[in-house]
């Protein structure tokens, strides 16, 4: 009787295939091919970790989305500045880390203030060179719609005038001036205040210390000259002739002309003296002392001098700053 | 109070202070100020490091310490992301909300717009989406207007389509074209809804007109945006057919074909367009034209066919209230305000030029179907073009028929005849011989009856005698083609057919006309038969000489108030009116006149008295077509009588059911703008049919007809064999011997045809 044909089929499946000589193994049935056609072949490059303690990896680490990780990082470039401060690892390191003044995190930020501290500490000049960078994100920072950021940005003016005040003030006055302003509360507009600075001028007058030291700070720097703040010793070799030849002679500062804006990248505004004169200020040059003190007397001196007077009446440690700040005003514009 | 319940909702981020500002600017004013500042240093920060990676990548270079920087890379790319979305975010907040605080945001779409335009190329893909977005969105809102946002949108286009390594890798140029192009598709139609904004649109064309000036294929823009706005019927004026004149005449191939394509198909798709989104009911009286039809022959088919010919009729007549307002409806071809000189332009730069090269088959002969389109329909003389087929008029030729069928479109009664005939020569030379295929000799044929319908004097008797004689061919298509030669001709010119090919009334018509010794109607170059008038007169008189007596006794009144006051009126005034009605009177006279003598002339054939539209009427009412001198039928009625609104309703109610007809084939009057189908011309093409089509064929005629097919094989329950079919398969040597079967052999042939009829009977009623 003969089998099915499934029955054969059956019988072949445990058949062995014999192998013969001169031709190759049969493949099996369920071989899956993996062969493929490309153009080219690229093969990842080794990384061979040459120099273990290398710090640029670490940058990126500053973006990092851990908290923790962040703070780390700051902390060990901090410790590290001593010796890569006169390296070429400065500009990016800054560049990486000035936007850490927007952080969330209250720990993050005050690392980024012990690091500027050090940097500052070592050599004002880089702080000097990043200033404008610096600037942006303050202002930013003041700006910021998280109220923790915003009444922390102070602080990083603060220290920030430390090292450079001359070059900030002269650089952007009347943007910092806004700032420090807007933080207190003391709005331009004047009909009513904002409702993140309602609550906080209440809650906790440590901030409020803090602003209207930093705005004692920035005054000083910005209209006092070196003379009557006396806290250089150059004063005593300044005389007449000096201050006659000094036009003439290389600016002791960085880039000298760029409020000329040659060089910048900067959007056109069409009709700015026609709606705000505040807009017309923020691209005033405010580069010596007189011009700096006119802007200031005619834009901010009346409703600082309001706000101090009441802050006075308040007393605490706020009145203490303020009535200080109020001293320095009528030496200043008296 | 007030001041702690605002307090309470501390704004903690940008969404909800958007919500809070858009209720109460007033009082977050201060707040927004603030969020403006914030925009401001995220936008000069921006300005500053993360526009181009060229800065922070330049300090990597100078780093570069090793390995350093590829991981430098990874850092920027996050720093830009990072950034970009938190600006993204106030972008949209101060857009959303600027139109609160119109003072303090003067600059603000000034600066979107500068970031746009200048530093596109820099900018990140999101932040470019986000910003093209904010823009309409300020459209939208009236703080810029429309002009501003084409200004700005178009050179973007213009420099995102170019092709090449401007670009970088991640420009993502498509998705941008893509949101571009449609949003100003979508500006365009939002500014045209409400009546034409000619302002914009004009200046819109004005930028597409500058985009095709300049050498480059930037101009496929322009075309792509005039054909989509031309479809949607928001552009269909004739300054939007001289943008796609402009491009039709263009230097760059591919907007050349944009704009002829746009010529050739526009229509189309705007109809199909507007087809889609309206359907509305019917502009004529749907219900009496198919009564009336169906009285006349009654076949389910022929309803069916009159039904799709009405559908079509009423996509045909549509410019009601699917279109929108103002939309005219006039073809692109119509409104070409130079037609002669784009022709001949088009001829010269495109087809004979240097530069014929250019352009592949196919798009030669879209060029050629535009030039013979435009030819046929405005009566242009580009003599040219005529030596120019002559070159393609070979059967070998790829997609020759599209050329037989241009070359058909091209002609017209005003060419002068030996031009034309040159080709006709040409055409019967090459196709038309015994020793082509059938396809090729119909097509022929076919393409020399069209040229003919147009100019009939493009053949000579002699020709036409001898393609005639194709009418005994054997093939079908040859013949059909041969035989509606002869009809042509026979309505057109019958002497110059043989005689025995004229045909009874031509023939008799030609008799007649010896007799009388005059010349016959046969055309001439350059006399033109135009019809005058109003458009369907004719119709009307034959009507009116129809239903003459019964419509006689009509009041006049109830005749100028079509629908006012319809019916009761016309029951009671039929009476008292006096004046009207008797000049309405005197007139009905006359036409029924007219009908004794027609009478009269049918019983006596040679009526001198009669005037030649009479004998011409007559001639044709023997042959039992319809067709009156529309020129005669004008005279007739116009001049006897004032035509009433009523008439005009009855006209168009008749002109209608005349387009009926013509779909359904019946017959077809204005060839001038009708299209030569390049697939019609070779005939009917038989082919014959491979074992699976033939099956499918055969299967596809089954479908849903299982209760009359066999069953065998198809019960449904699972079962044992039944006893008979184990009697069936028993083997047949076993039975054989058996004495039943064996007595069937001694069984009478009488009986034997019992037993059978018995059991078909039986098997029938079990069902097998």
């Amino acid at each position: 009787m003969t089998k099915s044909r499934k029955q054969k089929q059956k019988k072949q499946d445990f058949l062995r295939k014999k192998l013969k000589v001169g031709k190759p193994k049969e493949k099996a049935s369920n071989a899956t091919d993996t062969s493929f056609v490309s153009k080219t072949i690229s093969i990842r490059n080794q990384h061979l970790d040459q120099n273990p303690h290398d710090l640029t990896k670490r940058l990126t680490l500053l973006k990092h989305h851990n908290i923790n990780v962040r703070k780390e990082t700051l902390t060990t470039f901090q410790k590290s500045i001593p010796s890569i401060i006169n390296s070429r690892l400065m500009t990016p390191l800054l560049t990486q880390s000035i936007p850490l003044i927007c952080d969330e995190s209250q720990q993050v930020r005050q690392g980024l203030i012990d690091l500027i501290d050090e940097i500052g500490s070592h050599d004002a000049q880089i702080l000097k060179l990043h200033c404008s960078i610096f600037v942006l994100y303050i202002s930013m920072a003041m700006t910021h719609i998280v109220t923790q950021i915003q009444a922390d940005s102070t602080k990083f003016l603060s220290h920030l005038m430390k090292y450079c005040g001359d070059e900030v003030v002269r650089k952007s006055w009347i943007k910092l001036l806004n700032g420090v302003l807007g933080v207190l509360g003391w709005g331009q507009v004047g009909k009513n205040e904002s409702s993140n600075i309602v609550q906080t001028k209440k809650r906790n007058a440590k901030y409020v210390t803090v602003h209207l030291n930093t705005l004692y700070t920035l005054v000083e720097c910005g209209c006092q000259d070196e003379r009557a703040r006396g806290d250089r010793d150059t004063s005593e070799f300044v005389d007449d002739s000096t201050n006659l030849r000094s036009p003439y002679l290389i600016p002791d500062y960085p880039q000298p002309f760029e409020h000329l804006k040659l060089f910048t990248r900067e959007l056109k505004f069409e009709d700015t003296a026609s709606n705000r004169t505040n807009a017309a200020l923020l691209s005033l040059a405010t580069q010596d002392i007189d011009t700096r003190k006119v802007a200031f007397s005619e834009q901010f001196l009346p409703i600082v001098r309001k706000q101090t007077e009441t802050i006075i009446k308040e007393g605490g440690e706020c009145g203490k700053s303020a009535s200080k700040l109020k001293k320095l005003l009528s030496s200043i514009f008296d | 109070m007030g001041r702690r319940s605002r307090a309470a909702m501390l704004p903690t981020n940008i969404i909800l202070l958007q919500n809070l500002v858009k209720r109460d600017p007033e009082s977050y004013q201060e707040e927004f100020l603030q969020q403006y500042a914030h925009y401001e240093s995220l936008r000069d920060i921006f300005m500053l490091n993360g526009l181009t990676g060229g800065d922070s990548s330049a300090t990597t270079n100078g780093l570069d310490l090793g390995n350093g920087s590829s991981t430098m890379a990874g850092t920027n790319g996050t720093t830009i992301s990072t950034s970009t979305s938190q600006l993204v975010e106030l972008v949209g907040f101060v857009s959303q909300v600027c139109s609160c605080f119109p003072r303090e945001t003067a600059n603000f779409p000034s600066e979107l717009k500068q970031l746009l335009l200048e530093h596109h190329k820099s900018l990140p893909f999101e932040l470019k989406e986000k910003i093209l977005s904010c823009l309409t969105m300020l459209r939208n809102k009236d703080v810029i207007t429309a002009e501003e946002l084409i200004q700005s949108l178009f050179p973007l286009l213009v420099a995102y389509s170019s092709h090449g390594n401007s670009l970088g890798i991640n420009s993502h140029a498509k998705e941008l074209r893509k949101i571009i192009y449609s949003n100003l598709i979508s500006l365009l139609k939002s500014c045209n809804t409400n009546g034409k904004n000619q302002k914009l649109n004009k200046s819109t064309q004005a930028v597409c007109f500058n985009l095709l000036d300049k050498p480059d294929s930037q101009g496929i823009w322009a075309t792509k945006l005039t054909r989509e706005l031309w479809r949607r019927g928001i552009w269909d004026d004739s300054r939007t057919v001289e943008i796609m004149t402009q491009a039709a005449l263009h230097q760059d191939v591919k907007i050349v074909m944009s704009g002829v394509m746009f010529f050739l198909d526009a229509d189309k798709e705007r109809e199909e367009n507007f087809e889609e989104n309206s359907e509305d009911e019917d502009g004529f009286d749907l219900d009496a034209l198919r009564h009336k039809m169906q009285v006349n022959k009654k076949t389910g088919r022929r309803g069916k066919k009159l039904e799709n010919a009405i559908k079509t009729v009423k996509k045909k007549k549509k410019n009601g209230p699917g279109a929108p307002q103002g939309y005219l409806n006039f073809s692109a071809i119509h409104l070409l305000r130079d037609p002669q000189g784009f022709a001949e332009k088009l001829f010269k730069e495109h087809l004979s030029g240097k530069t014929k090269n250019k352009f592949d088959l196919e798009q030669k002969i879209s060029l050629m179907q535009l030039l013979s389109r435009l030819i046929g329909t405005h009566k242009l003389i580009v003599l040219g073009i005529y030596t120019f087929f002559l070159k393609y008029l070979t059967p070998k030729q790829r997609d020759v028929t599209k050329i037989m069928s241009a070359c058909a479109q091209a002609c017209h009664d005003l060419i002068p005849p030996e031009v034309i005939s040159d080709m006709v020569r040409k055409i019967a030379d090459e196709f038309v011989s015994d020793g082509v295929a059938n396809e090729v000799a119909a097509a022929g044929i076919n393409t020399i009856r069209e040229i003919c319908s147009r100019a009939p004097l493009a053949i000579d008797e002699i020709l036409l005698q001898d393609l005639v004689e194709y009418k005994g061919s054997k093939a079908k298509g040859v013949n059909m083609a041969a035989k509606s030669l002869i009809a042509l001709y026979r309505d057109v010119a019958p002497e110059m057919l043989k005689k025995k090919d004229r045909g009874k009334n031509a023939a008799m018509e030609v008799q007649e006309a010896k007799k009388e010794g005059k010349n016959s109607k046969r055309p001439q170059f350059g006399v033109e038969n135009s019809v005058q008038g109003i458009a369907g007169i004719e119709l009307l008189a034959k009507w009116k000489k129809e239903h003459g007596e019964e419509s006689k006794d009509e009041d006049a009144d109830a005749n100028w108030e079509v629908d006012a006051n319809s019916e009761e009126e016309d029951n009671i005034e039929g009476e008292w009116v006096t004046m009207d009605s008797d000049k309405e009177y005197d007139v009905n006279m006359e036409d029924s006149d007219e009908e004794t003598h027609i009478d009269k002339d049918k019983e006596s054939d040679s009526d001198l008295e009669l005037s030649d539209d009479d004998e011409e009427k007559e001639v044709k009412e023997k042959k039992e077509n319809v067709d009156i001198d529309p020129e005669a039928a004008f005279r007739e009625i116009a001049s006897t009588r004032i035509l009433t609104p009523a008439d005009f309703a009855k006209l168009q109610e008749l002109r209608n059911e005349e387009s009926v007809a013509n779909i359904m084939g019946i017959h077809k009057q204005d060839r001038r703008e009708e299209l030569v189908d390049a697939s019609t011309l070779t005939g009917p093409i038989k082919y014959k049919q491979s074992r699976e089509e033939r099956l499918q064929k055969v299967l596809e005629g089954r479908e849903g007809r299982d209760k009359f097919g066999s069953r065998r094989g198809k019960r449904d329950n699972v079962r044992s064999t039944t006893n008979r079919e184990k009697e069936r398969r028993k083997n047949f040597v076993m039975s054989i011997h058996k004495r039943s079967v064996r007595g069937k052999q001694k069984m009478s042939l009488r009986d034997k045809q019992k037993v059978l009829r018995a059991h078909i009977t039986k098997q029938k009623k079990k069902g097998y």
